[in-house]
């Protein structure tokens, strides 16, 4: 509740700032004090402490689950506001609006992993959601950013479509929209349509083939900061919701959509690991890449176990922190493509090095936090009983390791001339940070696991 | 205590390498490291007999059921010897090749040491596994990047094709650990599963195949004499000398006593892998003109012989494979330095362009023959005893009922490396001389100090292996032991 | 001498075993003894073959080289005692006793004392008959062809060629092929065939990602017909 307020009037006080600050850098301190203060009073309540008491009529739940993973958004979103917000600047001049519509999106995450009303649910996706199509589209003056905002508008739409028919064919079977619904020996067709449709629907968000086709052309068209903020924190919330969709309104029907998030699993292990391996530049390889690791959650998602549970949130802090930090020196290169970082070990051995730390820690490399995540995952996979998804998803992972590792010899065994622009030591060192704690989680989870439980 | 520090040294005199910015001076850092690592070692062979000194157990990831829990037995004593005995001399032999950034590269030599020893040390599979990963990831960057002009694709080759393998063990010890009663990914834990036959089989090829990439077993080598010959050969010394180690190690470590029963059924299958390989290689051997391939398929040779005999389940083989694990380190390490030697006098490694060396290089050609010797395994070089105890172990197998052709096939092997070794030393020590090699000088220095000392272990192993037969008998019985059990339960 | 003891004590095994080895024994000998009488004549007796700068070169061997071959031509003649028959000295077979931890020693001698005395003396009268022939052909050596026979002989009955032909060029051909067909084109082009039919999917899956929301929309409905075709209708 607290981080959900807080965000929510951060966002409104961000939209205000503008008429009232008419310098860029106090806009950006204001911003960032205002999220340190979500994140303490996301804290406060982690510990047992909410600062307000508003009765949900048992639509919003806030578990540990929901608030340490709103805790791992929110410090992510810190991480992307410390490294990219000057970037973010670079847009438009509407800068204040990009802060202000990212704390509305903060107030969506919150709304959906914490749901426990169907309706909370739709809600939180499109509070989530309908900023993203705007900062699509921030580029006023790029076409690319034009198109793709539409794109992932009308494409949105659509799914908002599937999701909403799905929650009234849901209602029309079990008469409620609270989650929890237990069911008789024969499951109603109706509701297992339902779930069919917002299991399309929720894959759609997660960008999980088949019906990932959005995300390539809207994560290339977007501007790349917001590209960063898209592929990580808000893909990570849309799992959390998803994870909880399933686990707690179809847990009990698990039979029945159990093959189906499986299939849907591998093909976007497939879909997303082949076709990455064939591009030709870093930031469109990322969006294949953020498909490929989708598939790696899904599979929580098919196991649905307390490994998983820890798992999905080690997998959310581990890739969100490695791809923020790849995106952050990737709006700063001259050049997209892989030629672009020829020889960037040569001119930046700093940033080079901890570049290599998030492209082992997402190719799942051990002693990064990337590995230990895909081995929950794994983990949770061989527990709920497929042995085959296990393997299929590490020949996935060994696939991976291609176009991760093409990064690293482009830095470190060509020549070239990479350039990159704007590099203070203050970013140097927001980095390294992400990368310690990258290895600090690969080494030792429990730092973030136990606060599930303790 | 020992245990640990064998590990801690190489890892943080590894870390604080990238820091030293001198190149003489992180040379001799290096160097002081390795050297303490060894004293370390020897020390853990000699004196340190207690159980706080050669057992190391400490809590970690406790929620997954691993520890961080260390061991230093006959096993890995042998190994860790090795590692600690290579680098030194690695290091020696190659003092006055020159590289760029050599902070980042003696760096990452020294953690991929940390990484071997963790692999031989490790009793917790999770842990195992990442030390597998840890020897493999620097070595990566060490061949990549110091490399010869093919090397980025030939080492991601390498990189990939080993990580594919060692993802599939990863499930296969996964899955383990889901068989254990207390969910546990330790070796003792793993040691008193009794898995089905069927389940065994399937455990069997999901870590097997992780090894045999690694050691490498036909057909899995093509990875193999490209990666030697593109990597900077301080690089392809703990490659040969020691990684390949690692899939031995694993086999006996991982494999055999978890699950006996496949490693029993699946038995013929991989000693006909390992014979096919060892005359496959052999004869590929022969027709090799680069010499750094022609030891690189020597290796395989030599190793598919140890991978054989890895499953005729015989005390004296498995002697056989202790003791050979360490001497063929020692003497392909040798022959590597050789090989230095003639790349950096002459810039070639073709053996056609070579001859007429020994007049004017007496000691090369003395040191150089005597490896050769000892890589065709003629008695009074350690390999003998070691090649010598292995054809006994597959002779007396009672696990196959094609010991005899197996051993007589492996024999070959000595024949074709006669072949193909003294082909080498006579195009390279004798005949005219070609124009490269008119100015020839004598070795001297770092690597003939260094040379003499393997020279000298050649033979003091070929003559008294002991010492090394000892520090491993306690534990070729424990291991029968476990075997043996299984296979009372088979029949 | 030692050589004699020591032959004739084979010759004598041969004997008793079997006849026909022993006839080979023989003419091996005296073969033998024709092979070292014509070395002996070439090399010192006749006139002298070489340059005359050659000739002047000539000298008796240094110390270093005289000494250890007065050292063994000794030894070869005392070395004989060791083992004497027992025709001519009872107990003079110290060699055998002293062997006989390892090797059985023959308690019984077939053969007599007498026949063991012809056949030594047989022996000795062909080698002597054979030194004679090498000293009648070879006290004047020249250098002559060799006949159709020689030739063979002087490729030694061209064994090293049966070798060449039978295993070292099978066996080279074998690696050529092996390195060739099958370890490039066969099992490495197999490896890396995985790594390039990868990069193939990668590139025709590319054409998935048409850029067209249509047919974007198109593939996802047509993917949630057939979800709902496996749920319903094939899933048991």
């Amino acid at each position: 509740m607290n981080a959900l307020i807080f965000s929510a009037v951060s966002g409104v006080i961000m939209m205000f700032s503008s008429f009232l600050l008419n310098n860029k850098n106090s806009v950006r301190v204001l911003a960032h004090v205002l999220l340190l203060a979500t994140i303490i009073a996301n804290i406060f309540e982690l510990r047992g402490i909410s600062f307000f008491h508003i009765d949900t009529r048992g639509m919003l739940e806030f578990d540990r689950f929901a608030l340490l993973f709103t805790l791992v958004a929110n410090v992510c979103t810190f991480a992307f506001f410390l490294l990219s917000s000057r970037d973010l600047e670079k847009i438009g001049n509407h800068y204040s609006d990009y802060f202000s519509l990212l704390f509305f999106i903060l107030a969506g995450i919150v709304v959906s992993s914490s749901f426990k009303s169907l309706l909370m649910l739709f809600l939180g996706i499109e509070i989530l959601s309908i900023p993203l199509y705007i900062l699509t589209g921030s580029d006023k003056r790029n076409l690319k950013s034009n198109e793709a905002s539409l794109k992932y508008f009308l494409m949105g739409s659509f799914s908002t479509g599937l999701m909403l028919m799905g929650i009234a064919l849901i209602y029309g079977a079990t008469g409620t929209f609270q989650t929890g619904i237990t069911v008789a020996e024969k499951v109603p067709v109706l509701l297992i349509t339902g779930m069919m449709l917002l299991l399309f629907s929720m894959s759609f968000k997660v960008s999980a083939a088949p019906f990932h086709f959005w995300t390539p052309d809207v994560y290339d068209g977007a501007p790349t900061v917001v590209t960063s903020f898209m592929a990580t924190v808000v893909k990570a919330a849309g799992f959390i919701a998803f994870m909880r969709l399933f686990a707690e309104e179809f847990g009990s029907i698990r039979p029945e959509w159990k093959l189906l998030v499986g299939i849907v699993a591998a093909v976007t292990l497939f879909i997303g690991n082949i076709t990455a391996v064939f591009q030709q530049s870093v930031k469109r390889m990322l969006a294949y890449s953020s498909i490929s690791q989708a598939g790696f959650m899904m599979l929580a998602i098919y196991s649905l176990s307390n490994d998983a549970k820890e798992g999905l949130i080690l997998y959310a802090a581990a890739y969100s922190l490695a791809t923020i930090g790849i995106f952050a020196v990737l709006v700063r290169m001259k050049d997209y493509t892989f030629e672009g970082f020829n020889g960037f070990a040569k001119q930046q051995p700093f940033l080079a090095g901890i570049l290599v730390v998030f492209l082992l820690s997402l190719a799942g490399i051990p002693l990064t936090a990337g590995f230990l995540s895909k081995f929950y995952m794994l983990k949770a996979t061989i527990d709920g009983g497929s042995l085959a998804l296990a393997i299929f998803a590490v020949l996935m992972a060994a696939v991976s390791v291609y176009y991760y590792f093409r990064l690293i010899q482009s830095m470190y065994f060509k020549t070239g001339n990479a350039t990159i622009s704007g590099t203070t030591t203050g970013f140097k060192y927001t980095l390294a940070a992400l990368a310690g704690i990258t290895i600090l989680l690969g080494i030792f989870p429990n730092l973030l696991t136990n606060w599930l439980y303790f | 205590m020992i245990v640990l520090l064998l590990f801690l040294v190489p890892l943080i005199g590894g870390f604080l390498s990238f820091f030293i910015k001198n190149d003489k001076t992180v040379r001799t850092w290096a160097l002081l490291t390795s050297v303490i690592t060894l004293l370390i070692s020897i020390a853990g062979n000699t004196f340190a007999h207690s159980p706080g000194q050669l057992h190391f157990s400490s809590s970690w990831l406790g929620s997954l059921g691993s520890s961080f829990s260390l061991q230093l037995d006959g096993l890995s004593q042998i190994l860790c010897l090795l590692t600690a005995i290579s680098y030194p001399l690695i290091l020696v032999s190659t003092w006055r090749s020159s590289y760029k950034t050599a902070n980042n590269f003696f760096a990452l030599m020294l953690l991929t040491q940390a990484g071997l020893m963790g692999v031989f040390l490790a009793t917790d599979a999770l842990l195992f596994y990442f030390f597998w990963e840890l020897a493999l990831v620097p070595m990566y960057f060490l061949c990549s990047g110091w490399g010869g002009e093919r090397r980025i694709p030939v080492t991601f080759k390498f990189f990939i094709y080993t990580f594919t393998a060692s993802v599939l063990m990863l499930i296969g010890l996964l899955y383990l650990y889901f068989q254990t009663p207390d969910r546990s990914f330790s070796l003792q834990s793993f040691y008193a599963l009794k898995l089905s036959n069927d389940t065994q089989s399937w455990v069997f090829w999901l870590l097997f195949l992780a090894f045999a990439v690694k050691m490498p077993v036909f057909p899995f080598h093509t990875w193999q004499p490209d990666t030697y010959e593109q990597s900077p050969t301080a690089a392809t010394m703990v490659l040969s000398a020691i990684m390949v180690k690692m899939g031995v190690y694993g086999v006996i470590r991982w494999v055999l006593p978890v699950v006996p029963i496949a490693a029993y059924s699946w038995g013929d299958v991989v000693m006909s892998l390992s014979v096919i390989g060892i005359i496959y290689a052999s004869i590929i051997a022969i027709q090799q003109d680069d010499f750094k391939r022609l030891i690189a398929y020597s290796s395989i040779a030599h190793i598919g012989l140890m991978s054989a005999t890895l499953f005729a389940e015989t005390k004296i083989g498995y002697q056989g494979v202790m003791v050979q694990m360490f001497n063929h380190g020692i003497n392909i390490l040798g022959l590597w330095i050789i090989v230095e030697l003639i790349e950096r006098q002459f810039g070639t490694r073709k053996l056609s362009q070579l001859g007429g060396v020994a007049q004017k290089a007496p000691a090369l050609a003395i040191l150089f023959v005597i490896l050769a010797f000892a890589n065709i395994s003629l008695p009074l070089t350690n390999a003998f005893i070691g090649e010598f105890l292995m054809f006994s172990g597959i002779w007396s197998s009672t696990v196959t009922h094609y010991n005899i052709l197996f051993t007589v096939l492996a024999i070959l092997s000595i024949i074709l490396a006669a072949v193909y070794t003294l082909t080498a030393v006579q195009k390279v020590l004798y005949g005219p001389e070609s124009s490269i090699t008119e100015g020839t000088k004598d070795i001297h220095g770092n690597e003939k100090m260094v040379l003499w000392v393997i020279v000298i272990m050649v033979v003091v192993f070929g003559v008294y292996p002991q010492p090394l037969l000892r520090i491993t008998d306690g534990f070729v019985d424990l291991l029968l032991n476990k075997i043996n059990v299984a296979h009372l339960f088979v029949k | 001498m030692s050589g004699f003891f020591s032959k004739d004590a084979i010759l004598l095994g041969a004997f008793e075993h079997d006849k026909f080895l022993y006839v080979i024994g023989v003419l091996t000998a005296a073969l033998t003894a024709f092979y070292m009488f014509r070395l002996l004549f070439i090399t010192f007796g006749g006139s002298f073959r070489g340059s005359e700068e050659q000739r002047h070169h000539i000298h008796e061997s240094p110390a270093a080289m005289t000494i250890p071959l007065i050292v063994l031509a000794v030894l070869a003649i005392i070395g004989g005692f060791v083992g004497v028959p027992e025709v001519f000295m009872h107990g003079g077979e110290k060699l055998a006793d002293y062997l006989s931890p390892v090797i059985r020693p023959v308690t019984e001698h077939k053969v007599s004392h007498s026949t063991e005395m012809l056949l030594m003396a047989l022996t000795t009268v062909i080698a002597i008959v054979a030194i004679v022939i090498a000293w009648m052909r070879y006290r004047s050596y020249k250098e002559e062809q060799p006949s159709a026979f020689g030739k063979v002989l002087e490729n030694k009955w061209y064994v090293d060629e049966l070798y060449d032909s039978i295993v070292v060029r099978p066996v080279n051909k074998l690696g050529v092929f092996a390195n060739k067909y099958f370890e490039k084109s066969g099992i490495d082009a197999l490896v890396n065939g995985v790594g390039r039919m990868v990069n193939y999917g990668g590139r025709q899956m590319r054409w998935l990602q048409s850029g067209q929301v249509g047919s974007y929309i198109l593939l996802m409905v047509i993917s949630m017909l057939m979800f709902f075709v496996l749920q319903f209708f094939l899933r048991k």
